[in-house]
């Protein structure tokens, strides 16, 4: 008999739902994806439904709901927090069986539920992925229940957590309370800093140095004075501007280089830090490989430093590093709780969420009356159109395939363009993503020439390691200001369509490599489904459209009929989202 | 900065976190422990504090200094609510003419025929023609989806403007009030939990409800007399009316209520009956049954229509007016976010301290009354549950205009000028008509009215028909409205309609509006203009149709018929409150179609029912069903299906049960929704429900 687990992430931010079918991976993805809510927190219920539908599983066939917290534990450390947004109406609403009621009468799910604490489905999520038979896990992020930062060790089946730092001293949130202070949006804003440091000087790292005292074997410690994340109102205290000397920036200001120079810090420490530990736990463990997750996990530079300047040889980080990902690890420990079994497979793709085919896109093609053009059955010439246009300098929104798990597009839901054009990345960052001017864009490659264009030696399938750009050829528009990239290797094994729009660009330019940035723009999730591309196409300037086989270019639109969708879907949010607006209470 | 708390502190949280999971813990023994963490217990409730004014604003307005005098303005900053106020840019500074300001909600803003024809306008026309010699200025403040709260504040914001008179047309948004009270306030959702749980009287809901609606009233008219008497201000209440003939309670407003015993069952056995009776004439019959139905289940609406069907068609107008108005009041059961209405405390508690608070009074349930001469006021009078036609506008404003007359100068209102002489365009009226139907059918009122209001478009405006074609096939599309392009014919058409926004779906919601399709369709043949229905009907098998790949019948297109929604726990499944639930299944192809489903009956507690499976009437299977999710794989016979839509339903087990909704061990957790859950039952709930047309049963398992 099949076993099949459904794992679950909620509550807190970035909401994912996964299954596992006799240890196979064969759905992921987040809620935020459906319900077009950046970060979703709430229950995954799209995600759930969709699982099952993958699967084409009943919910009588599901064995086990393996959720990824303990939420009586989550509870006694908000509760001994102090939280100042604790009041008696709120306190009134934490009931700690919450989850287990919503998993029974939101989802209807009737068997059995397991809890897995945070940390431990961090690594788990890590480990049971990896691929590796035996490795030490290191997770790191704001907080779980109790644990922010675990070491642990994984043989076979067995993982388990030896050491753990508890809340409130916490890396991850020494991250997102300098993130909050450079004007950023907390959980979502992290990776925003790690793209400004490049272009700053660590001048104030002495400074961060305070903020973070290091302690005997995994420890460390937060000095407290600079934070007041205890109380819920902000993540740092007017100390901490004493401390840097300089004013707080305010949401949407100008950046200035005192703030470059201060991420450029924090990156610094962090570094410091993590490579520290990480030497301290190959010590304790002996281990040959490290498996990383938590939030903190996906600064892929400072994986780079540490699998570059660390004791470990092989580095394996879960692309969905962060909570989204953690339904991956719980699953995985009721897998090997349930059967006695683990999984040696390696995660090869995160292609895990829905397709979309022709029965869904040509009637919405139809019902919009866009000009289109119709590859069905000449998708060779739908990739070498598209590899012309993108060599013409056109950006391209590209639809193919299952949609991606994690934060990373990867080639289903992708922005792609020419990465040799030295105007790209403003243009693209300005007009398509409508994003800070900073933001970096990263690389996609065919995996057998990413040692040519890049200082890398294997495989890089999920984005989330920096390496040297080593190119003959000029790549402005992917590398960073330090001569660095985030390269993504792209095989035909896992996406023959996105490897073969690569290589047509190759046999046209001579270059195997384009910029691929997600699909998206700023402050929305990353497009699922065919009305979101295409609405995001409309909005932004996206030269071409691919849709699986079906292929728009904004310029063969009128421009009169474009315009009108875009301001009807710019102005879709309150009526679309809120009844009450068209109902009249 | 923060402090680092101590390793006591940590071993009491987490005590107080083990207590609350155990589930069985004491209110004094948790409410110690949350003390002891250093959090303070809420102060004696008090009534919730009404906001002040503090930033100078009258609602979208904001003052601005021109030639030394303070205008209002329309502020840039508000613009995403203009189209919720007047198309007005500024109001002036007061002159020597008397200024009258009128507050209110969507009626108060003629929803549907606003900003063409306002009840404001109507008014000032109507003053300013019949009165010799005095000019009266009339100034609109009237906001859509204002509350009692927001009125409250409004009100106050516009005595700056020294108002001589102010007219308060509102009361149907006040359900959102008490709502909002009742989910914020953990006490009062205890003592609804004690009454209605504990003594399992669901019907005593209401009285409490109305006890707290009456006196969250009485503080709203005792605040504004008080600021009344201080500004010297008349104030002048304008008590709105509701459709009664023509708004019938939505397939939500019906959700099952979980009655003790086999209660459940007498009542879905007499309402069969009623049912039955009605559609034969055998009315005074069919009463007996309809008054079973209320005495049975008190709370649902459904009992009361019916017999007021029956008291109707024996001519008893003041018996059907009481169950109809007791129909509508099933409205503070919350079972669904039903529609804006005046219920009867809202009216009651008005007129009783309308002498207390000098509060003059325009009682439209009067007025109307005697306007219809004691007929019940219907289609005529409304486009819906509570906004008002032309006609319904005309007779309130009149109505009106005598009392302003008579309280600011002691006149009547001469004959010159009939209200009934200021009407709107006919293309206003085409409009708004069209959008009534569309309107109606989003909130689940039936084929007869839709086509009227259809009919009634078409009447004022031929050119209409472009535009019920273009409705129509949008949403026979599966496309999301807002990205068909006749969704952008529509809005080229409507782009200076404020109720626009009528054209879109809700979210995940869309459906094929079927009766308001054919509605618009059976209007343009009956008009002469032609027959479009089997274009519809193509497009919808090409878009919808059953094939050989698998199709979501839980997908909204399949089964929403209202956008109404049940106020409790909303699951990720679908779920039915009423005993049949009912699927469209539009099938173009000739062959058998397989249908797979998973569902349960969570109410039928007394082990294995029967839910019974009818495709257009004839039964193809009967299904054992639990409280547990069960798989199940149907086969429908090709000659059981018609080409086009197919009417497949599920015909649920009738609960049982020997208790009563229960009152939980704990009442720590106790919330709106939880009550809600405990208090209306759940017939069935289907988690996956897919078609898949085939060549026979024989090839599919080949």
């Amino acid at each position: 008999m099949s076993l099949n687990i459904i794992g679950i992430s909620a509550h807190y931010h970035d909401a994912a739902c996964c299954i596992l079918q006799d240890g196979v991976l064969t759905a992921a993805v987040q809620e935020e994806r459906f319900t077009r809510k950046k970060n979703d927190s709430r229950l995954p219920e799209s995600a759930f439904l969709y699982c099952l539908e993958e699967a084409s599983l009943s919910i009588t066939d599901i064995h086990c709901i393996a959720y990824y917290e303990e939420p009586v534990k989550k509870l006694a450390r908000q509760l001994w927090s102090g939280n100042k947004n604790i009041d008696f109406a709120t306190f009134l609403n934490r009931d700690p069986n919450f989850v287990e009621k919503q998993l029974r009468n939101r989802l209807g799910y009737e068997g059995p539920i397991h809890y897995y604490s945070h940390h431990l489905s961090h690594a788990a999520s890590s480990y049971y992925y990896s691929g590796f038979t035996n490795a030490a896990t290191l997770t790191v992020d704001g907080v779980g229940e109790w644990a922010t930062t675990t070491y642990g060790i994984a043989n076979g089946k067995d993982l388990s957590l030896f050491e753990e730092v508890v809340f409130p001293d916490s890396i991850g949130l020494l991250y997102s309370a300098i993130t909050s202070y450079l004007g950023f949006s907390v959980n979502s804003g992290e990776y925003k800093v790690m793209g400004l440091a490049p272009y700053g000087e660590a001048r104030f790292a002495d400074k961060i140095r305070e903020m973070i005292i290091s302690g005997p074997d995994g420890q460390y410690q937060l000095d407290l004075r600079y934070f007041e994340f205890l109380e819920g109102n902000k993540m740092y205290s007017s100390l901490l501007e004493e401390l840097l000397g300089v004013a707080a920036r305010k949401k949407d200001t100008k950046i200035l280089q005192v703030h470059t120079d201060i991420a450029k810090s924090l990156q610094v420490v962090l570094e410091e830090i993590l490579l520290e530990k990480a030497i301290y736990l190959h010590e304790k463990t002996g281990m040959e490989n490290l498996c990383m997750a938590g939030g903190v996990a996906l600064n892929c530079v400072a994986n780079s430093r540490i699998l570059k300047d660390g004791p470990f040889k092989k580095l394996f980080v879960q692309p969905a590093a962060g909570d989204a990902g953690c339904c991956l690890g719980a699953a995985a420990l009721a897998h090997v709780s349930l059967s006695g079994e683990w999984m040696e497979r390696r995660l090869e793709h995160v292609y895990l969420g829905p397709a979309y085919g022709e029965n869904s896109i040509r009637p919405l093609l139809d019902a919009a009356g866009l000009k289109h053009q119709d590859f069905t059955g000449r998708e060779d010439e739908l990739l070498r159109q598209t590899a012309e246009k993108i060599a013409e300098g056109k950006v391209i929104g590209w639809f193919h395939g299952r949609l991606e798990f994690g934060p990373r597009s990867l080639g289903a839901r992708s922005i792609l363009a020419d990465p040799r054009n030295p105007e790209m990345r403003d243009r693209i960052n300005a007009m398509v993503k409508l994003r800070e001017a900073f933001r970096p864009f990263a690389p996609a490659i065919l995996v057998t020439e990413a040692g040519k264009f890049f200082d890398i030696d294997h495989a890089s399938p999920f984005m989330l390691e920096t390496c040297q750009v080593i190119a003959d050829i000029a790549l402005p528009a992917i590398t960073h200001v330090d001569g660095s990239a985030r390269v993504q290797t792209v095989t035909r094994e896992t996406n023959a369509w996105f490897a073969g729009l690569l290589q047509a660009f190759y046999e046209i330019t001579g270059c195997p490599v384009l910029l691929n940035t997600s699909f998206n723009v700023r402050d929305m999730p990353i497009v699922c489904s065919p009305e979101d591309a295409l609405a995001c196409f409309i909005t932004t300037n996206i030269d071409c459209l691919v849709l699986e086989n079906f292929f728009l270019e904004k310029e063969d639109l009128d421009a009169g009929i474009t315009d009108l969708i875009s301001s009807i879907i710019l102005e879709k949010t309150l009526p679309e989202l809120s009844p009450n607006v068209y109902t009249f209470i | 900065m923060s402090i680092r708390p101590d390793e006591e502190r940590k071993a009491l949280a987490t005590m107080l976190a083990d207590t609350l999971a155990s589930g069985s813990a004491g209110k004094e023994q948790v409410l110690d422990l949350f003390t002891a963490l250093g959090y303070e217990l809420p102060a004696n409730r008090g009534t919730v504090k009404l906001p002040e004014t503090t930033d100078h604003a009258i609602g979208i307005y904001t003052p601005s200094l021109i030639d030394g005098e303070i205008y209002y303005r329309r502020n840039e900053s508000f613009r995403a609510r203009w189209d919720r106020f007047a198309d007005i840019d500024s109001i002036p500074p007061k002159r020597t003419s008397k200024r009258i300001v009128l507050l209110g909600e969507s009626v108060a803003r003629g929803f549907l025929l606003d900003p063409e024809y306002t009840p404001a306008q109507l008014l000032s026309t109507l003053l300013n023609s019949n009165t010799a010699g005095e000019e009266l200025e009339v100034i609109d403040l009237a906001e859509t989806n204002l509350s009692l709260e927001g009125l409250e504040k409004r009100y106050r914001e516009c005595l700056v403007l020294q108002p001589d008179m102010i007219i308060l047309f509102a009361g149907n948004n006040w359900r959102t009030d008490i709502e909002v009270k009742l989910q914020r306030d953990p006490l009062v959702q205890e003592q609804l939990a004690r009454e209605v749980l504990g003594k399992q009287h669901i019907a005593g809901m209401k009285g409490i409800i109305e006890e707290v609606f009456a006196s969250m009233i009485d503080t709203f008219l005792a605040g504004l007399h008080t600021q009344a008497v201080r500004q010297q201000v008349k104030l002048l209440f304008v008590v709105p009316e509701y459709n009664l003939m023509d708004y019938r309670s939505t397939a939500g407003e019906r959700a099952l209520t979980r009655l003790k015993g086999n209660g459940s069952q007498q009542w879905i056995q007499a309402m069969s009956k009623a049912k039955d009776l009605i559609s034969v004439g055998e009315m005074a019959e069919a009463a007996i049954y309809a008054a079973r139905m209320t005495v049975l289940d008190p709370t649902h609406p459904l009992g009361y229509e019916l017999l007021a069907d029956c008291k109707l068609a024996q001519l008893d107008l003041p018996g059907a007016r009481i169950d109809l108005e007791t129909a509508r009041d099933c409205g503070l059961y919350f079972r669904t976010n039903s529609k804006p209405r005046m219920y009867r405390v809202i009216r009651d508690t008005i007129l009783a301290k309308a002498h207390q608070y000098q509060l003059q009074i325009v009682d439209l349930p009067l007025i109307f009354s005697h306007h219809l001469r004691n007929e019940l006021p219907g289609r005529t009078l409304f486009f819906d549950y509570c906004h008002l036609t032309a006609r319904g506008l005309q007779i309130a404003m009149e109505a009106v205009a005598c009392q302003v007359l008579a309280v600011l100068y002691g006149k009547e209102l001469s004959p010159g000028l009939p209200a009934a002489a200021i009407h709107p365009d006919n293309e206003v009226n085409a409009r708004a008509h069209l959008l009534a139907a569309i309107h109606n059918a989003h909130w689940g009122q039936g084929y007869e009215i839709l086509f009227y209001h259809c009919m009634r478009s078409l009447d004022y405006g031929q050119d209409m028909k472009e535009n019920m074609m273009r409705y129509c096939d949008m949403v026979t599309r599966r496309t999301s409205n807002m990205l068909c392009a006749s969704y952008r014919e529509l809005l080229l058409d409507f782009r200076h309609s404020r109720h626009f926004h009528a054209f879109r779906s809700h979210v995940k919601m869309k459906g094929f509006e079927l009766p308001l399709v054919t509605a618009m369709t059976d209007a343009l043949k009956h008009a002469g203009i032609g027959d479009p229905s089997e274009q519809f009907d193509t497009l919808r098998l090409e878009e919808h149709g059953i094939t050989d790949s698998p199709i979501n019948l839980l997908s909204s297109h399949y089964h929403v018929r209202s956008y109404d929604y049940y106020q409790g726990t909303r699951p990720a499944y679908y779920q039915s409150r009423e005993p049949v639930s009912s699927f469209q299944l539009p099938v173009a192809v000739s062959g058998p179609v397989m249908l797979t489903l998973t569902l349960r009956v969570p109410a039928q507690e007394i082990g294995n029912g029967s839910a019974l499976v009818r495709v257009n009437g004839t039964m193809v299977q009967t299904i054992m069903v639990n409280a547990s999710w069960s798989d199940h794989v149907i086969w429908i016979a090709a000659d059981q299906l018609v080409q086009g839509i197919n009417e497949l339903t599920i015909e649920w087990p009738i609960p049982f049960s020997d208790k009563g909704p229960e009152l939980p061990t704990s009442l720590l957790f106790i919330s709106s929704n939880t009550m809600l859950d405990k208090l209306f039952w759940v017939a069935g709930e289907i988690i996956r429900f897919s078609a898949i047309a085939t060549p026979s049963k024989k090839s599919y398992i080949a």
